[in-house]
C-alpha cells in the first residue's frame, strides 16, 4: 500500500470565532501531518487544546487561518457529504437514545450513503454486520443501547464510524471512561484497522504508556508547539519531560513509558531474592521511598537488610532481624525501623 | 339527570359566559296608592308630594336582591322628611353623563339630548344631533368599562350619571364616582324581558327631567301602537316560522327564547324556532341542529351586521343551502347603521318597538302591509 | 417488569402488521366520528345516506356529507399534522415536551387573528372588513401571523448558531406577542372579544368543503417535507455534533424541519385555530407503542396516531347522548395534561428521549 498523507496541517491557526471579527486563538502556525496506514497519537496536558485541534481537522470548527488538507485536498473545497465519507468522527459524548438498538445506531454511520429516508441495502446491512463484529459486539445487535455498559457503548460509537466507511477516524479520547480491558480493546481494534486497511487513525488520550507503546505516530502538543514524531523520537527528544515540566513532583520514566511520581529517597535497601518475589518486593519497598539495591552489597550504605526464606522474609538492620510472613508484614517492619532514629 | 345537570353547567362553564336570566323580585307588596303602576320589574316610581322615589331592583344579571333607591326633589323644594339623609339628586337635572347609546334614545324621545354633556362610545353614535354635539365638542367621549375617564366626568360635572352594571363590579365604578362627588344612577332598562316594558323606562328618565306626564304620554302612545299591532296580527293564522343570529366557528348563537327578540316575534304573528329555550340570552347551538330545525325556517333575520348576501355566506357557505336564503328571505335590523358599525336599532330602537313590531310584521306577513317602509330593517340581498 | 432479562433486547418488529392494526384502528374511529354530532343519527340512517343516498333523508345526507365528512377529515389533518410537527420539534431540540408551538407559530396566528377580529372597529375602519370576508378572512389573518413568526424564526436561526438561544427568543418572542393580544382583547367591543375567545378554543367543524380544498394539500406538502427530513432527524438524535460528522447539511436540515413545522402547524391554527396538547403527547404514545427511534417509522406512526387521537378528542367532545359539545380544546387539556405528566415521570427514569 502506498503510503499517502491523510491529514495535513500546514501552517494551522485554530481556535474560537467569537462575535464578528474577534477570535480566541488557541494554538497558531501548526505543521502536522498523519499518514495512511497510521495511528497517531494526540497528547498533551488539559486545556491545551487537543480537542480544538480535532474538531478543527473533523470540520466543527473552521481554521483561523493556514490550510488543513485531507488527502490532498483543502478541507474547504469538500461539501458536508464528500467530507463524511472520508472522515468519521467519534466523541466522548455519551450517546443516550431510547429504544435505539446497537445496529440501528451503527446502521446510522451509514448516512452519507443512504437516500432521503434513509433506507438501508443488503450492502450496507453487510458493512453494518461486519462493523459490529470487527469492535467484537457480535450478538448484542439487538441489545438496546441504553441498557449496555459505557465499554460495550462506545465500541458500538467506533463501530458507527467504521460503518461510515472512512479513510479517516478522529477519535476524542475514546478510551476516557472505560476499564483497563476495555481501553486496550479499543486501542487494539483501531491499531488492527490501521495496520490491516491503510487507515489514519487520530485519536487523543490521557494514556501516555498505551499511546507510546500502540501509536504509530505521535502529535505532542506543548504550550507553544507540536512535535510530530515517532513515540521514541520524540521521548528520546526529551519533549516528554516538558510535558509537565511545571510540576517538579513527577518525572518521566523511560522504561515505564510513563510519568511517576518523584518519591523522597528515604535510604538504600539491600535485597536478596529470586524470580517473582524479587519483582513485587522490589515493587512494595520502592513505593515506600526506598532505593532497593539487589545487585552489589556496599556494606556501609546499607541501612537495611531484607532477604527472603521460603515464603517468609528476614528484615534487619543494624545486626538486629526479624522474620516476617508476608508482604505486608514486610513493610510494616520496614517503616517501623524507620521511625526509629 | 343530576349527571346530565353537572355536564351542562361544564360545558356552560367552558363555553364563554352562558348568562342565566336576571331573578325577577316581584316587589308588588300591598297596593300603595303613592306608587305608581309600572308594569316593568325593573324600577318603581313612589310619589311623595312632588318629590318622588325611585327604586331600581338587580341592575344587573346574576344580581340577586339588590335594590338602589333613588330619592327625586324639585330644585327649589324643601327636601321632605323621609329623605332626609338619602341620595337626593335635584330635578330637573341640566347636565348628565351617558355610559350607553341607548339611554340618548330615551332622552331624544323626551327632546332632552341637549342636557347630554359627555357619553361611552361617540364612535358608535347614529343620532345626528348627538353626533354634531361630539363634533363641536360639547359632548365628549368618558370611555366605559376598565377604561372609564373619570378625570373627564369630574371635569364635566354632571347632575348625574347614567350607567349600566354588567355584574356586581359596578359597584367599584359607583363608589369611585361617589368619592369624587358624582352621583350615579343605575339604569337597568336591557334586562327587561319584553320590549314595552324596556320602553316603559322613558318614565324613569322621566323622573330626572321633571317631565313625567310627558313620559306617561309618550309610553301610553308607544303602547296603544304596539298593542293594535300586535292584535291585528293574533287573527292571523299564518305564522311562519324565524331564525335568527349567525354561525361562527362550530356554533351559532341563537337568541334566548326568552328575549326581547323572541317576544317582538311572537308578538309580529310569527313563530320563533326556538322558543322553548329557557335563556333570556343568546345561546350556542351546533351547527348540525341548527342546519336540521332551520331547514323549516322561513325567515332568517338578525344575523350580525351582515350588509349582503355575500357576506352572509361568506360565514359558512353551507347555509346558503337553507330555504330563507334560497328565497331571500333573509333581513337584518341594520338599515339604520353607520360604517363603522353604530346601528340605530341600539339607540332609537328602545323607544319604538312599536315601529320593530310594525317593520317585523311588514317582514313576516308582506301581504298585509304592502305600502309601508322598513324603519330598522332591511332585506339582505 | 422491568428487571426481565427481555427487556435488554428487542423483538425485532414486524412493523407491517402494527401499522395496519393502527390503520384498521384509525378507519373506526373515522366512521364512530361521522356518527357522533349533536343531531342523533342512527347507523342505520347514516348507512343509507351513503349507500343509497336517493332514498335517504336528504336532511341527513346533507348533514353527513356537510357536516360530519368534513369535521371527521379535519381531525384526521390536524392530528397528523399537529402529531408530526411536534415529533419534529421535539428530536430538534432534544425536549420531551417541545410541542408545534414552541416556536411560536401558534402565538404569531393568534396576532394576526386579534388584529383582524378585535380591532376591526379602529384600526381597519369598520367591522365591516371582517364581515365580508367571513371566515376566509380569520384564515387568512391566521396564515400570515404564523408565516411571520416563521420567517422571524428562520432569519433568527440563520444568524445564531447556537439552537438554545433559538429557542429561548422564540418563547420570549412569543410571551410578547401575547401581550400585545391580551392589550388588543382589553380594548376590543364585547362581541368581537367573544369571537375572539372563540377562536382560541379551536374548532374542527367549521371548515367547509372548499376550505378543506386548501388545508388538506398545504398539511399534505408539511408532511411530505416532514418524510424528507426523516434521515436527518435520526441524525439529530445523536446531537448535533455526530450529525455534521456524518455530512448532514446543518442548515438544511433545519430549514427543512421548521419549514414542514411551520407549514403544519400553520396550516391547523389557521383554520382550526390553536389546538394544543396533541403536539406534544402524540410522538410519546408513538415511540411506546412502536419502539422504534428512527423517524422513517415514527413518522407515519405519529401521523396515524395523531389522526387517532384526534378523532377520539372529537369524539368526546361531541359528548354522545347530549345536545352539547365542548371546544376542543378543553378535551385536548383534559386528555393532555395527565399524559405530558406522565411523561415527564417517565423521561426522568430513563434519561432520554
Amino acid at each position: 500500500m502506498k503510503e499517502e498523507i491523510f491529514v495535513e496541517c500546514k501552517g494551522l491557526s485554530i481556535g474560537y470565532h467569537e462575535r464578528s471579527s474577534a477570535f480566541a486563538e488557541v494554538k497558531s502556525n501548526l505543521s502536522l501531518r498523519a499518514f495512511s496506514g497510521e495511528m497517531v497519537g494526540l497528547l498533551g496536558g488539559n486545556g491545551i487544546g487537543k480537542s480544538t485541534l480535532l474538531r478543527t481537522i473533523a470540520g466543527f470548527q473552521t481554521p483561523l487561518s493556514g490550510e488543513l488538507l485531507i488527502r490532498g485536498r483543502s478541507v474547504s473545497e469538500y461539501n458536508p457529504d464528500e467530507l463524511a465519507k472520508e472522515m468519521s468522527f467519534v466523541s466522548t459524548e455519551i450517546v443516550m437514545v431510547a429504544n435505539l438498538t446497537v445496529r440501528e445506531m451503527v446502521g446510522l454511520g451509514r448516512f452519507p450513503y443512504t437516500n432521503w429516508f434513509g433506507q438501508l441495502g443488503a450492502e450496507d446491512h453487510r458493512i453494518i454486520e461486519k462493523a459490529i463484529h470487527q469492535v467484537g459486539l457480535s450478538g448484542y445487535e439487538n441489545r438496546l443501547i441504553n441498557r449496555i455498559s459505557d465499554g460495550e457503548r462506545q465500541r458500538a460509537m467506533v463501530a458507527r464510524a467504521l460503518a461510515q466507511d472512512t479513510r479517516i477516524i478522529i477519535l476524542d479520547e475514546p478510551t476516557a471512561f472505560l476499564d483497563i480491558s476495555n481501553k486496550y480493546e479499543i486501542v487494539r481494534i483501531l491499531h488492527n484497522l490501521a495496520k490491516e486497511q491503510g487507515k489514519c487513525i487520530i485519536f487523543s488520550t490521557h494514556e501516555l504508556n498505551t499511546a507510546l507503546s500502540m501509536a504509530d505516530r505521535i502529535w505532542l502538543m506543548l504550550n507553544d508547539s507540536v512535535i510530530d514524531g515517532i513515540p521514541e523520537e520524540v521521548a528520546y527528544g526529551g519533549y516528554f519531560e516538558s510535558l509537565f515540566s511545571n510540576n517538579p513532583h513527577l518525572y518521566f520514566d523511560p522504561e515505564k513509558n510513563d510519568f511517576r511520581i518523584r518519591k523522597e529517597n528515604l535510604g538504600t535497601i539491600f535485597l536478596t531474592a529470586t524470580g517473582n518475589e524479587l519483582i513485587w518486593a522490589t515493587k512494595a519497598l520502592e513505593r515506600l521511598g526506598y532505593e532497593v539495591n539487589s545487585t552489589f552489597l556496599v556494606r556501609e550504605m546499607i541501612e537495611i537488610e531484607v532477604k527472603q526464606l521460603d515464603r517468609r522474609w528476614q528484615v534487619g538492620c543494624s545486626g538486629k532481624f526479624t522474620v516476617v510472613e508476608s508482604l505486608g508484614e514486610l513493610c510494616r517492619e520496614v517503616k517501623k525501623i524507620k521511625l526509629q532514629p | 339527570m343530576l349527571y346530565r345537570i353537572v355536564v351542562v353547567l361544564l360545558a356552560l362553564l367552558c363555553i364563554c359566559s352562558c348568562r342565566s336570566g336576571p331573578e325577577h323580585n316581584n316587589t308588588t307588596g300591598k297596593e300603595d296608592h303613592n306608587k305608581k303602576v309600572v308594569h316593568a320589574a325593573g324600577f318603581t316610581i313612589q310619589r311623595y308630594g312632588s318629590s318622588q322615589k325611585l327604586t331600581v331592583i338587580d341592575p344587573w344579571q346574576k344580581s340577586n336582591n339588590n335594590v338602589f333607591e333613588y330619592f327625586l326633589v324639585k330644585t327649589g323644594e324643601t327636601v321632605p322628611a323621609n329623605f332626609a339623609g338619602k341620595q337626593i339628586f335635584h330635578v330637573p337635572v341640566k347636565s348628565v353623563v351617558c355610559l350607553s347609546t341607548t339611554h340618548i334614545g330615551f332622552l331624544d324621545a323626551l327632546g332632552k339630548l341637549s342636557s347630554v354633556s359627555g357619553l361611552s362610545g361617540t364612535a358608535y353614535l347614529t343620532n345626528a344631533e348627538v353626533k354634531k354635539g361630539v363634533t363641536e365638542s360639547q359632548i365628549r367621549e368618558v370611555g366605559n368599562e376598565q377604561g372609564l375617564n373619570y378625570e373627564m366626568i369630574v371635569h364635566l360635572k354632571p347632575d348625574v350619571v347614567f350607567a349600566y352594571g354588567v355584574g356586581s363590579e359596578i359597584n367599584v365604578q359607583i363608589n369611585k364616582l361617589r368619592d369624587l362627588g358624582i352621583q350615579v344612577v343605575l339604569v337597568g332598562e336591557y334586562l327587561e324581558r319584553s320590549p314595552l316594558d324596556k320602553a316603559e323606562w322613558i318614565k324613569f328618565f322621566g323622573a330626572f327631567y321633571d317631565k313625567a306626564q310627558s313620559a306617561d304620554s309618550i309610553f301610553d302612545r308607544i303602547r296603544f301602537n304596539y298593542e293594535k299591532i300586535k292584535s291585528e296580527i293574533s287573527s292571523e293564522k299564518e305564522r311562519p316560522k324565524v331564525l335568527t343570529g349567525l354561525p361562527f366557528k362550530d356554533t351559532w348563537w341563537i337568541a334566548g327564547g326568552q328575549s326581547n327578540l323572541a317576544v317582538l316575534i311572537e308578538d309580529a304573528g310569527a313563530e320563533f324556532l326556538w322558543k322553548d329555550n329557557l335563556s333570556s340570552e343568546a345561546f350556542p347551538v351546533s351547527l348540525e341542529e341548527v342546519f336540521l330545525r332551520a331547514a323549516k325556517a322561513d325567515f332568517w333575520i338578525n344575523c350580525g351586521s351582515v350588509q349582503t348576501m355575500d357576506e352572509l355566506n361568506s360565514f359558512d357557505p353551507r347555509f346558503s343551502q337553507l330555504p330563507a336564503v334560497i328565497h331571500s328571505r333573509v333581513f337584518n335590523n341594520n338599515l339604520r347603521s353607520t360604517p363603522i358599525g353604530g346601528n340605530d336599532y341600539w339607540e332609537s330602537g328602545v323607544v319604538h318597538p312599536d315601529l320593530i313590531l310594525k317593520d317585523l310584521v311588514k317582514i313576516f306577513h308582506p301581504k298585509i302591509s304592502v305600502d309601508k317602509e322598513f324603519y330598522y330593517y332591511k332585506k339582505v340581498e | 417488569m422491568n428487571m426481565k432479562k427481555g427487556n435488554m433486547r428487542r423483538v425485532p418488529m414486524k412493523s407491517g402488521v402494527e401499522f395496519f392494526l393502527l390503520f384498521l384502528v384509525l378507519i373506526l374511529f373515522f366512521l364512530f366520528d361521522l356518527l357522533s354530532g349533536s343531531v342523533h343519527i342512527s347507523m342505520a340512517q347514516s348507512f343509507t345516506s351513503f349507500f343509497h343516498p336517493t332514498s335517504a333523508d336528504p336532511q341527513i345526507t346533507s348533514i353527513i356529507h356537510q357536516f360530519r365528512i368534513p369535521k371527521a377529515i379535519t381531525a384526521v389533518m390536524a392530528g397528523a399534522a399537529l402529531s408530526v410537527a411536534g415529533l419534529q420539534m421535539q428530536t430538534v431540540f432534544r425536549n420531551p415536551i417541545a410541542g408545534p408551538d414552541i416556536l411560536g407559530i401558534s402565538s404569531g396566528a393568534s396576532l394576526g387573528v386579534a388584529l383582524f377580529v378585535l380591532s376591526a372597529g379602529w384600526i381597519f375602519k369598520g367591522a365591516m372588513l371582517f364581515s365580508t370576508m367571513g371566515s376566509w378572512g380569520i384564515v387568512m389573518a391566521a396564515w400570515l401571523g404564523a408565516g411571520c413568526m416563521m420567517l422571524l424564526v428562520v432569519l433568527i436561526a440563520s444568524r445564531l448558531r447556537d439552537l438554545m438561544t433559538v429557542l429561548i427568543l422564540g418563547i420570549l418572542i412569543s410571551s410578547a406577542i401575547l401581550s400585545v393580544v391580551s392589550v388588543l382583547q382589553y380594548f376590543s367591543s364585547e362581541s368581537s372579544l367573544k369571537s375572539f375567545i372563540v377562536w382560541t378554543m379551536g374548532s374542527l367543524g367549521s371548515t367547509t368543503s372548499d376550505q378543506l380544498m386548501v388545508l388538506v394539500p398545504s398539511v399534505l406538502a408539511g408532511l411530505i417535507l416532514a418524510f424528507l427530513s426523516a434521515k436527518f432527524l435520526d441524525a439529530f438524535l445523536l446531537g448535533e455534533n455526530y450529525a455534521k460528522s456524518m455530512g448532514m447539511n446543518i442548515r438544511l436540515a433545519y430549514l427543512l424541519v421548521f419549514a414542514s413545522t411551520s407549514i403544519l402547524a400553520g396550516s391547523i391554527t389557521a383554520f382550526c385555530g390553536p389546538i394544543g396538547f396533541i403536539g406534544i403527547i402524540v410522538p410519546h404514545l408513538a415511540r411506546k407503542f412502536f419502539r422504534s427511534p428512527l423517524h422513517v417509522r415514527l413518522i407515519p406512526a405519529t401521523m396515524m396516531l395523531g389522526a387517532v387521537v384526534m378523532l377520539a378528542g372529537d369524539l368526546i367532545s361531541q359528548l354522545p347522548g347530549y345536545e352539547i359539545s365542548l371546544p376542543i380544546n378543553s378535551v385536548a387539556a383534559l386528555l393532555g395534561i395527565p399524559i405530558v405528566i406522565w411523561i415527564i415521570f417517565r423521561s426522568k427514569k430513563i434519561g432520554a428521549l
